[in-house]
């Protein structure tokens, strides 16, 4: 197997673990489009980066934290709802790294590479750094989850049990925009937010508990990357657009069935009455 | 004994004046009602108990290591959180008292308006709280539910001894069951005992003077069973 091919193997196992639970927790919130937001914020920085010529990682870094701020400023004022303010900055942000984008004088990474992410360019270094968010983001997330599903179900519910209901808000914009930045590389910046988004939908469909439904749609993402990956390989076809393409095909699967099985029941329902008769 | 002290307490949001001047306290072993006209800040006076709204002036003392339970008004669950009734309380002993243990297995989505306030309120029943805030309890109760919850928290404040703050639109209720009324347009237009708060004049043009009727009886009803 070639080297690249195990290191985006690497990757995508990294990336779809992580994308389960933070997905799901993303739609419990209510703030499905939050992540076009974040990594359109996260194109920014990287064109930042080139422009000013820091190491990508930091200037993604930091302009995720700088977004997350602004997020947070933007929704404490009361004349902008919560999905204004996110398209606010989703679209200023690409606007403005097109700008930059067009100032770069040396290309290293294209726009169109940053907007549908490249996995030959995934390296050693990438790597390591996907496993360490995981294994901050793990323990977060085994810590806080609780406190999460709380705040999602109802922030003054959370604050009654003397929950720091802010705190855990920005922490987990600041989770959910880095995850994105690391994984922009992969993906690119317009389907990561699928790549969170749709397996907890899908998951949706098939769980009884808040854990249950993280778990599974960390399967489902776990399949889409890893069958995306070799499909793509085999076809020779761009990764992370077929990736983003196996999760839906995954929740269309996943929903038919789910019909199936009601069909099933009613069917039984009726042929139950029937005898009654 | 004074859980909560209330002092000079005035909240302004969105530049709007909220709740202005407001001073109380509320001890332990007693029921306060708290009602008033739409937009007249009870929900708000509950949000500065609880912490989620800070006094613009004045302040809120609490006792150390105060224990609230919180009843939030009617809400609905976003339907893709996957959540029982089981799973949301952790502790489904309180569901018995309410006489909804049936409820357990229930998906929160799934809850009628009724079945949901009696979750809400088994929710902040729990860990036996010293104070129970509640925030318009009986909202979408019919008229049986609501005197069956209404009982439900009488009973349980005689046994548990706590303190309850109650937020209600019910004017039969609070001027038959409680002992202490908070009248809440603003500042505190007047508060005390249910009669005292009747008679007073702000009270009357808030609400007129017609209502609430009071049902003094003193006759017995004989049930006639031919009919």
């Amino acid at each position: 197997m070639n080297d690249f091919l195990i290191n985006a193997l690497w990757a995508s196992i990294g990336i779809a673990l992580l994308a389960g639970p933070l997905g799901c927790l993303m739609v419990f919130k209510r703030v499905a489009c939050l992540g076009d937001t974040l990594s359109h914020g996260s194109v920014l920085g990287l064109s930042l980066g080139l422009l000013v010529g820091v190491h990508p990682m930091i200037a993604l870094t930091a302009v995720t934290c700088v977004w997350v701020s602004f997020l947070w400023i933007l929704n404490k004022n009361e004349t902008v709802s919560t999905d204004a303010a996110m398209a606010l900055l989703t679209q200023s942000s690409l606007a403005v790294s097109i700008l930059f984008f067009y100032f770069v004088p040396f290309q290293e990474t294209s726009l169109i590479e940053a907007l549908v992410g490249n996995i030959l360019t995934v390296g050693k270094e990438d790597i390591f750094l996907i496993y360490a968010m995981d294994f901050v983001f793990a323990v977060l997330l085994f810590f806080f989850w609780k406190k999460w599903i709380l705040i999602a179900i109802h922030p003054d519910l959370a604050f009654a049990k003397h929950i720091q209901v802010p705190l855990l808000q920005i922490l987990f914009l600041i989770m959910v925009g880095l995850f994105i930045a690391f994984s922009i590389q992969m993906m690119g910046a317009l389907l990561v937010p699928a790549f969170l988004i749709i397996p907890a939908v899908a998951a949706r469909l098939f769980s009884k508990t808040p854990e249950q439904m993280a778990f599974l749609a960390s399967v489902i993402a776990l399949c889409s990357a890893l069958s995306g990956l070799g499909i793509s390989y085999q076809f020779d076809i761009p990764t992370g657009p077929t990736m983003v393409c196996m999760t839906v095909l995954f929740y269309i699967f996943l929903s038919l069935f789910k019909q199936l099985l009601r069909i099933k029941q009613v069917c039984l329902f009726k042929n139950w009455k029937e005898r009654k008769k | 004994m004074t859980l909560i002290d209330i002092k000079n307490v005035s909240l302004i949001l969105k530049e709007k004046v909220i709740l202005q001047n407001i001073s109380c306290s509320f001890d332990k072993n007693e029921i306060t009602t708290i009602i008033g006209p739409n937009g007249g800040g009870k929900t708000s006076l509950i949000k500065l108990i609880l912490g989620i709204y800070k006094p613009s002036c004045g302040f809120v003392r609490k006792k150390k290591n105060l224990k609230i339970g919180y009843m939030p008004q009617r809400f609905q669950i976003n339907p893709i959180v996957p959540m029982t009734v089981r799973r949301f309380l952790n502790d489904v002993n309180t569901l018995g008292p309410l006489k909804a243990s049936y409820l357990a297995d229930f998906d929160m989505t799934s809850l009628s308006g009724g079945e949901m306030q009696r979750v809400l309120l088994a929710y902040a029943l729990q860990n036996k709280p010293d104070v129970l805030l509640l925030d318009e309890p009986t909202a979408g109760l019919d008229v049986s539910g609501e005197q069956s919850l209404y009982q439900f928290i009488l009973d349980y404040q005689k046994n548990s001894q706590c303190c309850i703050i109650l937020v209600s639109h019910d004017l039969h209720f609070v001027m038959k069951q409680t002992k202490r009324v908070l009248c809440l347009h603003k500042h505190i237009c007047c508060s005390g005992l249910p009669e005292t708060v009747s008679s007073n004049s702000y009270y009357q043009s808030l609400f007129g003077v017609q209502v609430p009727y009071i049902h003094h009886h003193n006759h017995s009803h004989e049930r006639n069973d031919d009919e």
